[in-house]
């Protein structure tokens, strides 16, 4: 029984998170220009790291 | 808490003279760097703080020779300079970059902006390349000529932007006001500068030798040709040739990891999950990051090199004919890696049918995310065996596969050119850089941050599609007779069984149809999902054999083709397909392009499966 309920979250995890990447895709954060943010080339992948 | 910070500021100079080095200088950000012009075609925000502790918002803009922009990434430049940006406040204070090696261009946007009436100082980067090379600035007359402050950079040293650093400090925010381009004409702004050098320039300093001599050879139309020729070949040999250790390496780390999982398990939904959805699905796909990374390895060098800009100046004729220029050239090679960023380096054509050529043809060329699609393939149907002694056969198919990509885009580009009415031609004028050798560390992080886009890929979105697939591959359990694999008579099994009809002609059973459909998110998804499906396929509980060996045994020679072939031209790459609607600002547009892609795919794959057919029958 815990086992299914398990698999079951990790699949509407799965889901969520695909949904989530689906809509950022179509609508980009203000300020990140034309990036889709498919993370291929990156420039979105920029490091917060400081100086 | 956090305050606002209290000053913007822009930079601003020629492409190509250092100004996104300075940016991930001041704000430890990591953004592409490369030895040609065009890198930058988007602005980028970041934030850093002054030795004082007070702090700024830098804007990295794409690089301009002047603010009468002709191209998509100048306007952008344009607009940030003059607060017209959406989203964006104006700059308090302008950071223009000059490449102290060629004052001559970039002074003539020093008094562009001057004219416009907004706080500026002037950074020379490159100071110690011009210092190597005998070139001496007075920099106090360059100073009072400009009437603003002068500083020096060195934008690829720890502390070389000390005396940027400490120039900040005096000034502070200013108003906000409508700006707007003052008219100059071009001969007096060259006049100007001119008797600008004339002042401060008080040794040019001599452009090295062999940097010539190296010329000589690079831009030949015949020596240059055989020489780019060779550098690609040499990439894909290596792929091969290089990587076979490490990927047999890490075949065997996760099929073991697998293999203990399986054991240690009993047999219910979770053990399927974790061993046919993330070791069989997620697994295949990370094997190949050792070629990726070699890929990329050869592909940083070269960008670091100053040789790409020169490749693109050699194939402007040859391209010129097919109907584009060799300011194609740099999209279409930065569609190497990915599709997105080619798309978005088309603004740097001014000929907006050019550019929307270059978009369509963009996706054609031989992205990363194909490399696991063929690797796969070719370690499959291809033996590992020498030709002539000396060249690896898996590495030749790997560039005759890259080849076939370029030329599709080629030919594509020569119909679109001739389908369309004329345009405007504009001349190819390329800034070509000095040579140097690849900074270690510069590849070497380039290389840290492929392989950490990678693995994020394969961490978030991949393994998310892979869970999905699982669940449509596993529900609803088979009937209790059932003769088939449970995966027969799930959802996915279903999808693919109605889609088998129509790909049948170009040799694809149902469990390819099945790997297609998430594999439309981006292509090396296919891969996993191909795991993921034949995991569930098989009989038996034991952790199945490696995918290559799998496809190897249950396809035809002519199905293992027309994968491929279908590979090399479908637009299987939703974020590709939204980068166009962006840039061309029409669904239009990127509906034409999926349609036109699909399109070639299919025919490509049914012409390979048919000739296949026919010579392995």
């Amino acid at each position: 029984m815990i086992d299914t309920v398990v698999v079951a979250l990790i699949g509407l995890l799965a889901v969520a998170y695909l949904l989530r990447r689906l809509y950022a895709a179509f609508k980009p954060k203000p300020g990140a220009g034309a990036c889709p943010g498919c993370h291929q080339c990156g420039d979105a992948s920029a490091s917060k790291r400081r100086p | 808490m956090s305050t606002n910070p209290a000053l913007t500021l822009a930079l601003i100079g020629n492409p190509n003279c250092g100004k996104t080095a300075l940016f991930n200088l001041l704000t430890g950000a990591r953004q592409k760097v490369a030895n040609y012009a065009g890198v930058t075609v988007e602005r980028r925000s970041g934030e850093f703080a002054d030795t004082g502790g007070r702090r700024y918002q830098l804007l990295d803009l794409p690089g301009t020779y002047s603010l009468h922009a002709s191209s998509a990434d100048e306007v952008i430049a344009r607009d940030a300079v003059l607060g017209g940006l959406k989203g964006e406040r104006q700059p308090d204070l302008m950071v223009v970059v000059l490449d102290a090696t060629n004052l001559h261009l970039g002074l003539r946007l020093v008094l562009e902006l001057k004219a416009i009436h907004r706080p500026l100082i002037v950074v020379l980067n490159q100071i110690d390349v011009a210092r190597q090379r005998g070139i001496e600035i007075n920099q106090v007359r360059l100073a009072d000529l400009l009437g603003c402050q002068v500083v020096t950079t060195v934008a690829i040293a720890r502390a070389g932007a000390a005396a940027l650093l400490q120039a900040l400090p005096g000034f502070s925010a200013t108003p906000q006001t409508r700006l707007a381009l003052a008219k100059q004409s071009v001969e007096d702004l060259y006049r100007q500068v001119d008797q600008i050098l004339l002042q401060v320039l008080t040794n040019p300093g001599r452009y090295p030798h062999w940097q010539d001599q190296i010329d000589r050879v690079v831009m030949h139309p015949l020596l240059g040709v055989l020489l780019l020729m060779a550098v690609m070949f040499s990439m894909f040999q290596a792929v091969f040739a290089w990587a076979a250790p490490l990927m047999d390496g890490i075949t065997a780390t996760i099929t073991y990891l697998g293999g203990m999982v399986a054991a240690a398990m009993p047999p219910s939904a979770l053990r399927s999950l974790l061993v046919d959805g993330f070791f069989a699905g997620v697994g295949s796909v990370i094997v190949f990051l050792p070629q990726i990374l070699i890929l990329f390895a050869f592909i940083l060098a070269l960008e670091d090199s100053g040789y790409l800009p020169r490749a693109a100046f050699l194939l402007d004729r040859l391209m010129r004919g097919l109907g584009l220029s060799g300011r194609a050239f740099i999209p279409l090679l930065s569609s190497f890696a990915c599709a997105v960023p080619g798309i978005m380096a088309t603004r740097t054509i001014p000929d907006p049918r050019e550019r929307l050529i270059t978009i369509m043809v963009a996706p054609l060329m031989t992205c990363s995310a194909r490399l696991p699609v063929y690797a796969l393939m070719i370690g499959a149907f291809i033996p590992r065996q020498a030709v002539l002694g000396v060249f690896n056969l898996q590495g030749l198919t790997l560039f005759a596969l890259y080849l076939a990509g370029i030329f599709s885009s080629v030919a594509v580009a020569f119909v679109l050119k001739r389908a369309g009415g004329r345009s405007q031609s504009y001349p190819l004028l390329l800034e070509l850089p000095s040579y140097h050798w690849p900074r270690l560390r510069g590849v070497l992080i380039g290389l840290w941050q492929r392989m950490q886009i990678f693995l994020r890929r394969i961490g978030t979105i991949i393994l998310a599609l892979m869970i999905v697939l699982w669940f449509l591959s596993s529900y609803p359990a088979p009937p209790p007779l059932a003769t088939e694999p449970a995966i027969y008579y799930s959802l996915a099994g279903m999808l693919g069984r109605a889609m088998e009809p129509v790909f049948a002609p170009i040799g694809f059973n149902w469990q390819i149809c099945i790997a297609l459909v998430p594999g439309m998110a981006a292509r090396e998804v296919a891969v996993s999902a191909l795991g993921t499906v034949y995991a569930l396929s098989a009989d038996g509980d034991a952790l199945k054999a490696a995918l290559g060996s799998i496809i190897q045994a249950q396809w035809g020679l002519p199905t293992a083709f027309a994968f491929i072939a279908w590979y090399v031209y479908a637009p299987q790459c939703l974020s590709t397909l939204v980068t166009v609607k962006r840039e061309t600002q029409s669904w239009l547009k990127a509906s034409g392009l999926a349609l036109y892609l699909f399109g070639l795919a299919y025919l490509a794959a049914l012409v390979t499966f048919r000739i296949a057919s026919w010579i392995t029958s």
